[in-house]
């Protein structure tokens, strides 16, 4: 078998720039069209896009394990399909060994498949029910005119053996195996091909705590023997601290930090970064940090937030120059706005608004009238204490009161940041989208 | 050593491996099917339908079947199944429309009553055939046309319910949009259509017609498996692995979506036959002299009603029988290849 | 308060009879939980851990039975077994009915909290209406007052805005607001135990710390008592006064949350430990557990974790361990159901070492032992990961 990468160039064995992938919202002959009675036509198209990648660029280099992590929704599995074009890109370029995918044509990109393959999630459903072990792994070695029929048998099982697998079981269905068996099996095809690149999608997330440790060993020494560049994605930043050589952590179809691995663990220069491992609950009970340090739920990716995406939930959010204010102002500023963004408090008089949010001294100047005018329109002694649409209306009108006057007027929310920074630890880029960095 | 390794190496696998083998294929269905009392009585009766209609096929003499010579009409004219569609001698213009009618001028003898003889154990017909030999023969024809318009639903379905399904977008609209229309055609209507306007009535036009008129009801389910399937991770994996996609299509989606086809295809043919018996009562399907159960129907009914009703019993318990048989058998095939029931 | 804990599970065992014969999924546990703790059950999956859940609130489905043991709340017996005249096992006379389950102690005293919410709520009603029709029903409130209850315990739980998101049905809700509408759920009653079915494990990490603050903040407030059914040891280490470690059917260790980390008695939790990547450092070099676990329809002789275990020896096969003191953790017993203990005396010491699977596992370049292969035989359907 082939034991090197197979790729001798000093660039990137993968490399992204600027990778889109946007998706309708509906299918169909008469897709996204909406009946609008109030207009002439009244028919209006509808043309929302779930903007599930948005803009990423990385790079990985042949023989590393580049680590992809995230919330569920994030973009991470659509960044890894697009990436093998099982996804077509709205745009960007793909350079996989200095050719760019995004623009191979059919024959061409089916080619190059044999050099990149994937490893599903999903034990269950990725290996087809009614084919047998054999099957299943001689079917990419088939799909490439790669030996003949006994050379291929040969090598699956030689193959099987490799993933810790029983060559003897060759000719069973893949319902007689374990989850973690069923990981092998999908290890095996992917492997057989002789392939440069994985892209492995959450390969241990549906095992046991025990099986996973297993297949993350094999894959571990699968990577070693083959010379495999892996791309890594997962929920769990444990695994991900184990396995990766580099991390880069998602939010909302971008990447908001990139660094290498021990750099991205103990300096962490992102919040959100930050939040998600504050938020990890460590195997050890005399550790007991904060938690739940994150507010909110993640915006819908039709619509995301304009500059930084995390800026809605950020804790750190940056303060509008407009106004003149301590830090200890506007950290008051910002929760009280959040907390009429989401009604997470009852009406109640002005004055305890006042004392609950702003230890009864508010800011003063214009934000501390914009302040007040939004106090009055939700305190029960103002306006907020009626009943139904009418008080709804006006918690509607003091959050875009306090939206439009300090949230948006934030350099957060108008530009797009990406800062590139020293590392602490080891000499990688560190790369991080937030203005804190500026 | 070395044996222990050509132990390994070699085709031992196979016993070891039967039980592990057993929840997919034909060996674990069938067996499945006989453990279910309702399903093997169907799977009897096909069985047995299938063999009646192949024995008839093969061997034209029927004597062992028949207890006895066939009066007066010889076999060449009870057996031809590929019948000739009958030109209907044109009365004049205008009337061209009028249903095929065989007109009652060959009647020669009055039919003889069931258990008449043993020679003719259900009797004779008006023109003196074993009666007999002539419900023994319908299976035929009733079989084969159930099989065969199946068929050409099934495999029609297939194709464009998997094309349509895999591709999705604006192949699956187009394709969807194609096949509905032809769904808003009642069959009936388009085998008229293909009989007035292509050729003259024939069992042939009525297994093209119901065939045709089958492939949007299985396009349409196969779609919807295709669409399930479709989402599965081993069809992105072989995507990934660079398999083409009519291998993909053919070794992978076509496959996993076919069970339920299968049952449903099943149930279809009791459904066609019932609908080609039909077509034969009512003159569009099978000729005389071929013996069809509708079309025997169809005369025993018209002349016969009050003097012979054994006459239109015969072919209906004949119908009867084999639809039944298909529907508890494709009832069982659904329970057996149902993967949610586990034992 | 007198010492007699909130709940008392004693030898339960809990059975499924299939074709294939006799799974054994809960096999003679006992545990007892105090008021106001968080009691860990902790576990991969096929362990039992959610059978054993499922029986204390006595809803195990047929083929599953409950065969015997004893478990008692608040000195009520919920499920109890005595002799009958004629030698046959028969329900104590003591016993609650289950119409008197079902009516005073389910959702009332004690309360369960599924893994994955969506199934828990009924999509075709508001969950607001569901919420407020279980006030209605199991605290005999009328309509407007049980409304007015779902609303302010809707923000109990920190669900914004609640009286808009009242009328709102459970698709419309994210998976950690519907855990939230789970817990709003479990605690309009005020139970006094709430059994939670691994709640977080759908959740993504930084909801899963919210909904374990959120549970925090509760208890305290309610002082609720928690049996926390997990595979996850960092929850575990979270949130969890005490923790029962399951494997196949049997608690083999229990312990005081801190010794259970720090002062690990059993190989089995041990190696647990040492299997899992760490968030908070780098491992390098995993070890693996070898193989997997057996089926619990039929169990290794003796311990049924000598087939895996690092420190099995002859002895292993043989003996079978039941839980034992083996340590005093500031006054708590430290139990653990392995030989290796002097509180066995099994002769473990003079036992030779056992030629272990590892062994046959052959060349060292296949990590995975020979057992995973053997252990898991062909019809794995009613086994494995499936089970739970």
């Amino acid at each position: 078998m082939d034991e090197d990468s197979g790729y001798d160039s000093d660039d990137a064995l993968l490399e992204l720039d600027g990778v889109t992938k946007y998706f309708g919202q509906e299918s169909g002959l008469l897709a996204g069209l909406e009946f609008e009675p109030n207009q002439f036509p009244p028919v209006n198209v509808n043309r929302e896009t779930v903007k599930a990648v948005d803009d990423v660029s990385l790079e990985i280099q042949p023989g590393e394990t580049l680590g992809l992590v995230g919330e569920s929704g994030c973009g991470k599995s659509t960044l890894g399909r697009t990436i093998l074009r099982l996804l077509e890109p709205t745009d960007g370029d793909i350079y996989f060994k200095g050719e760019n995918l995004a623009d191979l044509g059919g024959g061409e990109l089916r080619r190059m498949r044999s050099d990149m393959q994937m490893i599903f999630q999903d034990p269950q459903s990725s290996l087809d029910p009614r084919m047998k072990v054999g099957q299943i792994i001689e079917e990419p070695m088939r799909a490439h005119d790669m030996l003949d029929d006994e050379g291929r048998r040969a090598r699956a099982k030689e193959l099987l053996e490799k993933v810790g697998l029983d060559p003897r079981h060759y000719n069973r269905h893949p319902h007689a195996f374990s989850g973690g068996q069923r990981q092998r099996i999908n290890l095996a095809r992917a492997l057989s091909v002789d392939p440069d690149f994985v892209v492995c999608d959450e390969p241990v997330s549906a095992l046991d705590v025990s099986i996973q440790a297993q297949v993350l060993n094999t894959m571990e020494s699968l990577q070693e023997e083959f010379g495999l560049t892996y791309l890594f994605i997962a929920h769990d930043l444990s695994v991900i601290r184990h396995i990766s050589d580099r991390v880069a952590v998602m939010y909302l179809g971008n990447i908001v930090e990139l660094a290498e691995k021990e750099e991205l663990f103990e300096n962490p220069q992102h919040p959100y970064t930050r939040a998600l491992l504050d938020s990890i609950p460590v195997p050890d009970p005399r550790e007991n940090g904060v938690r739940g340090v994150l507010e909110g739920e993640v915006p819908s990716p039709v619509d995301p937030p304009s500059g930084c995406r995390f800026r809605t939930r950020c804790p750190r959010l940056i303060a509008p120059d407009t106004y003149d204010w301590s830090e200890e102002k506007w950290a008051q500023t910002r929760a009280f706005m959040r907390a009429v963004k989401r009604r997470s408090f009852e009406p109640m008089p002005a004055a305890r608004i006042e004392a609950e949010f702003f230890d009864g001294d508010r800011p003063g100047g214009e934000a501390g009238s914009i302040i007040d005018e939004a106090i009055d329109l939700v305190a029960s002694d103002g306006g907020g204490g009626g009943d139904g649409d009418d008080k709804s209306d006006r918690w509607a009108t003091a959050t875009d009161l306090l939206l439009e006057s300090f949230a948006e007027q934030s350099i957060c929310a108008h530009e797009r940041p990406a800062y590139d920074l020293e590392s602490e630890h080891g000499d990688g880029d560190h790369f991080a989208a937030c203005h804190l960095h500026r | 050593m070395a044996v222990g390794e050509s132990q390994l190496d070699g085709e031992t696998e196979s016993g070891a491996e039967d039980e592990v083998e057993a929840r997919v294929g034909w060996r674990y269905t069938v067996a499945r099917i006989k453990q279910d009392t309702t399903a093997r009585l169907g799977l009897y009766v096909v069985s047995f339908t299938l063999f009646v209609a192949m024995y008839t096929l093969i061997d034209s003499n029927l004597s062992r079947l028949t207890f006895g010579q066939v009066s007066n009409y010889t076999f060449a004219q009870v057996l031809p199944f590929f019948d000739h569609p009958t030109h209907i001698p044109d009365p004049g213009e205008g009337t061209q429309h009028m249903p095929p009618y065989f007109p009652l001028a060959e009647q020669s003898w009055n039919p003889l009553p069931a258990g008449g003889t043993l020679e003719h154990p259900l009797g004779t017909d008006h023109t003196g055939r074993d009666y007999f030999t002539r419900v023994v023969y319908g299976t035929q024809v009733s079989v084969f046309v159930g099989l065969i318009s199946t068929f050409i639903g099934l495999s029609g379905g297939t194709v464009i319910g998997a094309v349509a399904g895999y591709y999705g977008g604006k192949v699956d609209d187009i394709l969807m949009r194609i096949v509905e229309t032809v769904y808003a055609i009642p069959p009936l209507i388009l085998i008229i259509v293909f009989t007035v306007f292509i050729g003259g009535a024939s069992i042939w036009y009525a297994v093209l017609g119901v065939g045709i008129a089958f492939i949007p009801i299985f396009a349409r389910i196969i779609r919807s498996q295709v669409l399930s399937v479709r989402e599965m991770d081993y069809i992105e994996a072989a995507r990934a692995a660079g398999v083409r996609d009519r291998n993909i299509i053919m070794r992978h989606v076509v496959p996993n979506s076919f069970a339920p086809m299968l049952v449903y295809a099943t149930l279809q043919i009791g459904v066609t036959i019932l609908i080609v018996a039909g077509l034969s009562f009512l003159g569009y399907g099978a000729q005389p002299p071929t013996p069809d159960w509708g079309q025997m129907l169809n005369i025993a009914h018209r002349n016969y009603m009050h003097s012979n009703i054994w006459l239109s019993i015969w072919p209906g318990i004949a119908i009867m029988i084999t639809i039944m048989g298909f529907n508890l058998f494709g009832d069982g095939l659904q329970d057996a290849l149902d993967p949610q029931i586990d034992d | 308060m007198s010492s007699e804990p909130l709940l008392r599970v004693e030898n339960l065992k809990t059975q499924f009879f299939t074709e294939e014969g006799t799974v054994r999924a809960v096999d003679g546990i006992s545990f007892e939980v105090r008021e106001g703790e968080i009691v860990g059950l902790v576990g991969e999956s096929g362990a039992g851990k959610s059978v054993a859940s499922m029986s204390i609130m006595g809803l195990v489905e047929s083929p599953g039975e409950i065969v015997g043991g004893e478990i008692t709340y608040k000195g009520e017996t919920l499920f109890g077994l005595e002799e009958g005249p004629d030698g046959e096992l028969r329900e104590r006379d003591d016993m609650l009915s289950s119409e008197e389950i079902r009516t005073r102690i389910r959702g009332n005293e004690i309360a369960v909290i599924f893994q994955d919410p969506m199934e828990s709520l009924n999509p075709v009603f508001t969950v607001g209406g569901q919420l407020r029709e279980f006030i209605e029903l199991n605290r005999g409130l009328p309509e407007d007052e049980a409304r007015t209850e779902a609303i302010d315990m809707l923000r109990e739980v920190g669900i914004p805005d609640p009286e808009e998101r009242y009328d709102e049905y459970p698709h419309q809700f994210s998976g950690g607001m519907r855990q939230r509408v789970l817990i709003a759920m479990a605690l309009a009653c005020e139970p006094s135990l709430i059994i939670a079915d691994e709640p977080t494990t759908a959740l993504d990490v930084t909801v899963e710390g919210q909904i374990l603050d959120l549970v925090d903040d509760l208890q305290e407030k309610y002082g609720t008592s928690f049996i926390w059914v997990t595979h996850d040891l960092g929850v575990v280490a979270e949130i969890c006064d005490r923790v029962n470690v399951m494997y196949l059917g049997e608690i083999v260790e229990k312990a005081p949350v801190d010794d259970l980390f720090y002062d690990t008695k059993h190989p089995y939790t041990n190696a647990l430990l040492n299997s899992i990547p760490r968030p908070d450092r780098t491992v390098t070099e995993l070890e693996a557990i070898e193989g997997v676990m057996p089926e619990a329809i039929s169990p290794p002789s003796g311990c049924r974790f000598h087939p895996r275990c690092p420190d099995a020896r002859e002895v292993c096969k043989r003996a079978h361990p039941e839980a034992k003191t083996v340590a005093d953790a500031d006054g708590e017993p430290h139990q653990a159901a392995c030989v290796k203990h002097d509180a066995f005396d099994a002769g473990y010491d003079q036992s030779s070492p056992l030629e272990g699977a590892a062994v046959d596992a052959g060349p060292a370049a296949v990590e995975e032992p020979e057992s995973e292969l053997t252990a898991n035989p062909a019809g794995d359907d009613s086994g494995g990961e499936q089970r739970e």
